[in-house]
């Protein structure tokens, strides 16, 4: 089965830990977000981008297949 | 000779590029804006500092804050606009203060807890809107106004539900309840409301809602006797004690046909003291937040020239108050952010063109600025807590005791 992307969103108030091109695995802390704000998946992350309106980071990782 | 010397520059040019650590860059969006286009903005006539006024009496509050906006983004935006010698209409302000902004959970706040540090005069946890951090209510200078018989505005060029906005005549618990500020500025009786997220007056069967619900708040502020204006020329034309523009469906763009935040902070006015001249029997005057928004969205995306302009067009809404504060003389404006964005600091360039560096794509923990002018504005010099801004402020309004849990 193929996974698709997955969406992380995380609070624009803390700073995110990873970038563009970066490797994750499941279970990595993306941000510096109090609480456990982990990826979900491993993968390589492909966008991350602020949303204005939600004042929120969007991460967009890719799945390793 | 020539061909060995191409190879060996493009050979060290391979190596420099290799041996530089490049920046890790982030995936931002620029929005489609001459942001070096700065031709709207038009800068003081003059260095000289405003006058301090003898006069003690406050009737009017205008209270701006730049969201994101520490010295470092006031200092940049007066080095593009005006160079180093030059100061931006809120820097002539003749009082000026420190603010420190961590919230009660955190050294480094939220426009939430910031905002309600500044509108309550307590500190909450991030996320958290007009409640203390055990979750119980607390009033807001602005309702604590309205209660004492001033009219009341709030102007955004973010959704007007966003956090900072909503900090002044809401209570949630967490500044994603959008839906819900909107029912509570128009249950508040909120006069004067202008900026954007119109999504969330609008009901769940509309394409463009943001609610969960059927509400058509739209229509019910109509039907409570608010005018609603959604262009800038329905705005110009607009004059009642009851106003809603909504100009987006989501923030605003900041770009024409949109109304800019000067005018909209010149016509809340305008409509305050329309609403204060229909009130009979109160000689109280207004109380009005204006925030510009967008100064902590640009830094959020540590782009340099856009903070500029936000910045600029904030300080054009500033002067539009300071305008109004002279001419009446019983106007205090205070001027301040909610906290700083992007860890900005200048590096050496020349003159103008000072060079940027972040140090995040987050908000920091640094102090901000705060500008004063008009009556009492020599109470707010100083180094001090964001809550003691409303604590200050109440008793020159005759509001006492600060703060008030409500019952």
């Amino acid at each position: 089965m193929i996974r698709r992307e997955t969406t992380i969103r995380i609070d624009a108030t803390y700073q995110p830990t990873v970038a563009p091109g970066d490797t994750v695995f499941r279970g990595q802390k993306v941000c510096k977000e109090p609480g456990e704000q982990t990826c979900p998946i491993a993968g390589t992350i492909q966008t991350v981008r602020f949303d204005p309106d939600r004042h929120e980071f969007v991460i967009v990782v890719v799945p390793v297949h | 000779m020539l061909r060995t010397r191409t190879i060996a520059t493009i050979t060290l040019a391979i190596i420099l590029a290799l041996a530089v650590p490049t920046t890790r860059a982030f995936d931002y969006p620029t929005p489609k804006v001459d942001v070096n286009d700065l031709s709207f903005y038009q800068p003081p006539i003059s260095t000289e500092p405003y006058p301090l006024t003898t006069a003690k009496e406050v009737r009017n509050v205008i209270f701006c804050i730049g969201d994101g906006m520490g010295l470092g983004q006031v200092t940049l935006a007066r080095l593009r606009a005006l160079g180093p010698a030059g100061k931006l209409h809120m820097e002539r302000l003749p009082v000026s203060g420190v603010i420190r902004t961590h919230s009660s959970n955190r050294l480094v706040t939220d426009s939430a807890a910031s905002g309600t540090a500044m509108s309550s005069g307590i500190k909450t946890k991030n996320g958290m809107i007009g409640l203390a951090p055990d979750g119980s209510p607390y009033r807001t200078i602005m309702e604590a106004a309205k209660a004492s018989g001033m009219a009341t505005g709030l102007v955004a060029t973010s959704a007007i539900t966003h956090a900072t906005p909503a900090s002044f005549a809401s209570h949630v618990k967490s500044r994603k309840m959008e839906a819900d500020v909107a029912e509570q500025l128009l249950a508040n009786r909120v006069n004067v409301l202008l900026g954007g997220g119109r999504r969330f007056f609008l009901p769940k069967s509309d394409p463009n809602s943001g609610r969960k619900d059927e509400r058509d708040l739209l229509a019910e502020a109509r039907d409570a006797g608010y005018v609603y204006a959604e262009t800038a020329a329905q705005l110009r034309s607009v004059n009642a004690p009851y106003l809603l523009g909504l100009f987006q469906d989501k923030g605003l763009t900041t770009l024409p046909p949109e109304p800019m935040l000067a005018l909209m902070t010149r016509k809340a006015i305008e409509c305050l003291r329309h609403a204060k001249d229909m009130s009979s029997g109160s000689n109280k005057g207004f109380f009005l937040m204006v925030e510009g928004s967008q100064i902590d969205w640009a830094c959020h995306s540590n782009d340099a020239e856009s903070c500029v302009r936000q910045t600029l067009l904030f300080d054009e809404a500033v002067k539009a108050a300071i305008d109004f504060a002279l001419a009446d003389g019983h106007t205090l404006v205070l001027v301040t952010a909610d906290h700083e964005t992007g860890g900005l600091t200048l590096f050496d360039g020349d003159t103008k063109e000072a060079r940027v560096k972040w140090s995040t794509k987050s908000h920091t923990g640094t102090p901000v600025p705060l500008f004063a002018l008009g009556p009492n504005a020599e109470q707010f010099a100083g180094v001090y807590d964001n809550t003691e801004i409303p604590k200050r402020l109440a008793p020159l309004l005759g509001i006492r005791p600060w703060p008030q849990p409500i019952k």
